[in-house]
């Protein structure tokens, strides 16, 4: 068998095993695409209920949905009839509420039928119900009377106590029966989706329902669809990414193969560069998808991009591949760099494998797996496809000129350290500004569409969430009733203006004890009989018409207390945004709206007595959640550097060799930070992913710039071919419109040139190997 | 209480409403001719007496007042026997005595559906009111009497009938009944 043959068997028996292994993807991989997988998993309860609270809670699984455009009748009628249009799908949709009637009837009847457990009372004695009937009979002597009949079934007002918490949330507006803006500019429709508002795949199946739903509600008018609220923003962010990418990821495409056909003026080594990348991404997305229940979009997308630099290895093979020699020879020459590179690289985004973001860990085995599958494809795969190559005589020139611009650098090595040196100093001077904690600086959201939805929850007169209560406790009545003690002391807090205004699950559902309390106190059948007669002394009543209130009070005394399970539906819902269970403990939120004194929450909080409730400003908490996540990666990473120069030290055989790569490389990294705060990008957790990219980018082409020992006849031109796709790739993405993808490409663009300008500075002259063989 | 209130506002609607029809008397007597005349309706006040007849009380209860509705969409009444209270609609909030927060009219599903066809009525829209009510007219010009049915089941919990009778451009008369027997006679005064 010839060479060439060989490498046509080589070329369809990897076809097929490519094959192979995407009929294995399309069978275990499960693309899940929850945003979520990038948000923290461990941490105190408090952390964590914040997280699900957040995340799972109710709030994020309401979609805001606003018509405007046309006549206020057109709009009121397209709300009219998307409502029973949607309650089709009523697997994928929880709650359709336009403010119609069918809203409110289902709790109204619950409310009443239990007012007596549910609304608080402090006496039953004569005098008190006395002045009620006073109450009851001024009001049925008012134009309102007529209707008021149901008053005589319960006199003392329970009912509307116990309406009272439903009312504080105004909510929209209303005319014509359905809900508008506070301009009357749009008509507002709030739908509940069942999936978690953060489930791209069944967000983008909820939005697209409402608005074919609304496409087939509004034909042949001049009516518009507004959609706020976190699903619809999922799905926008989603969609912003993957069309950037896409755009990006062409672009990208054409200028690497433009500067690879440049260097190597033929296709075959071209397309047999894609080998190793496509080899390295299908073992590495198989991998994933059988370690992992769900591989995420975002693993698949910012994974592809991280191996992306598998694109190198075959580069250093084939440049350094001499006149008459067979590729499999040089492959051998530069294997040790080539594994060694590898290794360093793999070892930095294995450190993300033992972070505790999922997507993290997903990202790390992902990339690792898919690096160490293209290196071994580059060395050894590789030379079996293509046996032989020979060079265009310009890649001397370039490597000549290669030789001339490190000999250029390398008298230039003071200003790495000048560089280096005032980039610490920057950075020392900024503190903690060099950190961006921002959740949203994560957040490939487009600002318009967060915007909107922001204004639409004012509309709604959703709470924004900035400050909180977490009440932990070991079970629901254990919260519940923590909640209704620490009652006094948010009152308190708002007459002394420290907020003003709480919302807490205690208030429509109180505590298995305040109500068994309540109960207590109801007067029996026969008091309360007795009790009316003498109070309704002088008063026009018919006794006979309170036996309805009679009944529901004794009716009252012997239930068995609400819980949470026999909530009506409308309710539980209101509920389950401010109760949780998470791993076991019961959590209980209480939301705070204008907070002004948050020391003196904390203060009356610790004087209140009531245990483990934790005061939460949001943003903070989040912040530095994330924070912390990015201290252990940065420890990790560290780790890594220390693991890293261990195998480069016995690779080399040299510790000052070590040394030489890696302190160029730390001072690249320094300057890239400093660059990036500079320019006003914090530094994130995907930027300190970036910056481990950096490091493995910038070991390869320290390796192959300067005389190790390593390889015989190296090519001085290789790296720099290398650093000149990264950076165009990676450039290219700088210019995304999504700043996640932004500060990413900015980040790798910039450190792979620095770290390829510096590593050059500092890389030892070529001793006797000589270039070229 | 939360039944009762689109009662007395539906009589208020129907008080402003028939005064101003009042003025329309010459013309043929449909309801489009009588919805015609309500775009002309301007500032207006009378005053009435009511006699509410509630099944859970052993005697009448008697009452007194005057309203006033201000276009496009104020209506005030004040109540001044047996005591002193101000009922306001503004739009869609209602606001009792001098409270500043009103309470929003969405609250009350037969409100609502009253103001609704308020509001109907007042922009002459016929097919918004019988989209609400059923209407029937009989009688002449000279002595009428219309009988609103509600058509919503949320209004019918709360109000079964609104009869309205007047003689040419004088409204005599507002009866309504509710479920459970309750019913009331209000007196426009002249």
């Amino acid at each position: 068998m010839t060479p060439t043959q060989r490498a046509r068997v080589v070329v369809l028996v990897w076809l097929g095993v490519m094959g192979v292994l995407v009929l294995g993807l399309m069978r275990e991989a499960r693309l899940g695409g929850s945003l979520t997988a990038f948000l923290p998993r461990s941490g105190s309860i408090v952390q964590r209920a914040l997280v699900q609270g957040l995340h799972k809670g109710e709030a994020a699984r309401l979609l805001l949905v606003s018509i405007t455009g046309a006549t206020a009748a057109a709009r009121e009628r397209a709300s009219a009839a998307l409502v029973p249009l949607l309650h089709r799908h009523s697997r994928c949709f929880t709650l359709i509420a336009n403010g119609g009637h069918g809203t409110t009837r289902g709790f109204t009847r619950f409310l009443f039928r239990h007012r007596y457990l549910l609304a608080p009372r402090t006496s039953w004695s004569v005098a008190a119900l006395h002045a009620d009937l006073e109450r009851a009979l001024a009001v049925l002597a008012s134009p309102a009377g007529l209707g008021a009949g149901r008053m005589l079934a319960d006199p003392t007002g329970a009912f509307m106590a116990s309406v009272k918490p439903w009312l504080r949330n105004t909510g929209p507006a209303t005319q014509d029966g359905v809900w508008v803006s506070r301009h009357h500019k749009a008509a507002l429709l709030l739908v509940e989706t069942r999936q978690s508002g953060f489930s791209v795949a069944a967000q983008r199946r909820a939005v697209a329902l409402v608005r074919q739903a609304f496409a087939q509600v509004a034909a042949k008018t001049t009516l518009h669809l507004e959609l706020g609220g976190t699903g619809a923003i999922t799905v926008a962010a989603n969609d912003r990414v993957a069309r950037n990418a896409q755009v990006l990821t062409i672009i990208d495409v054409l200028l690497v193969a433009a500067i690879l056909l440049f260097v190597y003026r033929s296709w075959p080594p071209l397309v047999a560069s894609l080998v190793p990348l496509v080899t390295g991404g299908l073992t590495a997305a198989l991998t994933a998808a059988l370690l992992f229940t769900h591989l995420t979009v975002t693993t698949l997308g910012f994974g592809t991009m991280l191996i992306g630099v598998a694109m190198d290895y075959p580069a250093y093979v084939l440049l350094h591949t001499g006149r008459s020699e067979h590729v499999a020879a040089a492959a051998r020459r530069v294997g040790p760099a080539l594994m060694l590179a590898m290794a360093a690289m793999v070892i930095g985004f294995a450190t993300m494998t033992v972070s505790h973001l999922a997507g993290l860990v997903q990202l790390g085995v992902f990339a690792s797996v898919g690096l160490v599958a293209a290196a071994l494809a580059a060395r050894f795969l590789l030379p079996l496809m293509m046996p032989t190559w020979t060079q265009g005589s310009s890649l001397a020139v370039f490597d000549q000129r290669a030789h001339v611009a490190m000999g250029v650098l390398r008298r230039g090595g003071w200003v790495v350290i000048v560089a280096c040196i005032a980039a610490v100093l920057f950075l020392a001077a900024e503190g903690r500004r060099v950190w961006d904690n921002h959740v949203s600086a994560l957040s490939p959201a487009p600002p318009a569409l967060m915007r909107q939805t922001g204004a639409l929850a004012r509309e709604f007169g959703v709470p924004g969430l900035s400050s909180l209560l977490v009440i932990v406790g070991s079970n629901r009545q254990v919260v519940l009733a923590r909640s209704a003690a620490l009652v006094p002391t948010l009152v308190q807090l708002r007459k002394a203006g420290a907020l003003t205004g709480f919302d807490l699950a205690e208030r429509y559902l109180p505590s298995a004890a305040v109500q068994r309390r309540r109960q207590r106190a109801l007067p029996t059948r026969a008091q309360l009989a007795a009790r009316l007669r003498v109070a309704s002394r002088g008063l026009p009543f018919r006794l006979r018409s309170f036996r309805p209130f009679l009944r529901a009070v004794h009716a009252a005394r012997v239930a068995p207390v609400l819980t949470y399970a026999a909530l009506p539906p409308a309710i539980r819902a209101r509920i389950a945004a401010l109760l949780t269970t998470i791993h076991g403990h019961s959590v209980a939120f209480v939301h705070l709206t204008g907070v002004r004194k948050p020391a003196a929450i904390v203060r009356a909080l610790a004087q209140s007595g009531v245990k483990d409730v934790h005061f939460v400003k949001v943003k903070r908490a989040v912040g530095r959640l994330l924070g912390r996540y990015r201290n252990a990666l940065l420890w990790h990473s560290a780790w890594a550097v220390l693991f890293i120069a261990l195998v480069l030290t016995w690779g080399l055989r040299s510790f000052v060799g070590t040394l030489r790569l890696l302190l160029p490389m730390g001072a690249a990294v320094l300057v890239t930070c400093a660059f990036l705060v500079l320019i006003g990008h914090g530094l994130t957790l995907l930027n300190v992913v970036a910056l481990l990219l950096i490091v493995g980018l910038g070991m390869g082409y320290a390796l192959f710039l300067g005389d190790n020992g390593l390889i015989h006849g190296r090519r001085a031109v290789a790296p720099w071919v290398c650093a000149a796709t990264t950076m165009t790739g990676f450039g290219v993405m700088a210019f995304a419109q999504v700043p996640l993808l932004q500060s990413v490409g900015l980040t790798v663009s910039v450190g792979a040139l620095l770290a390829l300008l510096f590593t050059a500075a500092w890389s030892r002259p070529d001793g006797n190997s000589g270039s070229g063989v | 209480m939360i039944s009762g209130m689109p009662r007395w506002v539906a009589r208020v609607l129907w008080v402003s409403m028939i005064s101003s029809m009042a003025q329309a008397a010459e013309r043929p007597w449909t309801l489009s001719s009588l919805l015609q005349t309500l775009r002309h309706t301007t500032s207006h006040k009378v005053r009435f007496t009511e006699t509410n007849h509630i099944a859970g009380l052993k005697r009448p209860l008697h009452l007194r007042g005057a309203l006033r509705y201000t276009p496009p969409s104020t209506l005030v009444m004040a109540q001044s026997v047996p005591h002193k209270a101000v009922y306001r609609i503004v739009g869609d909030r209602l606001y009792v005595n001098h409270a500043t927060r009103g309470v929003s009219v969405s609250r009350y599903p037969g409100l609502v559906a009253i103001v609704s066809g308020f509001e109907g009525l007042l922009s002459g829209n016929q097919a918004l009111l019988t989209h609400d009510f059923a209407v029937t007219l009989s009688g002449d010009a000279g002595a009428w009497r219309l009988v609103l049915h509600p058509r919503l089941a949320e209004l019918r919990r709360a109000v079964t009938t609104v009869t309205v009778t007047g003689r040419g451009g004088q409204l005599v008369e507002i009866t309504t009944h509710a479920p459970r027997g309750d019913f009331s006679v209000m007196h426009i005064l002249p």
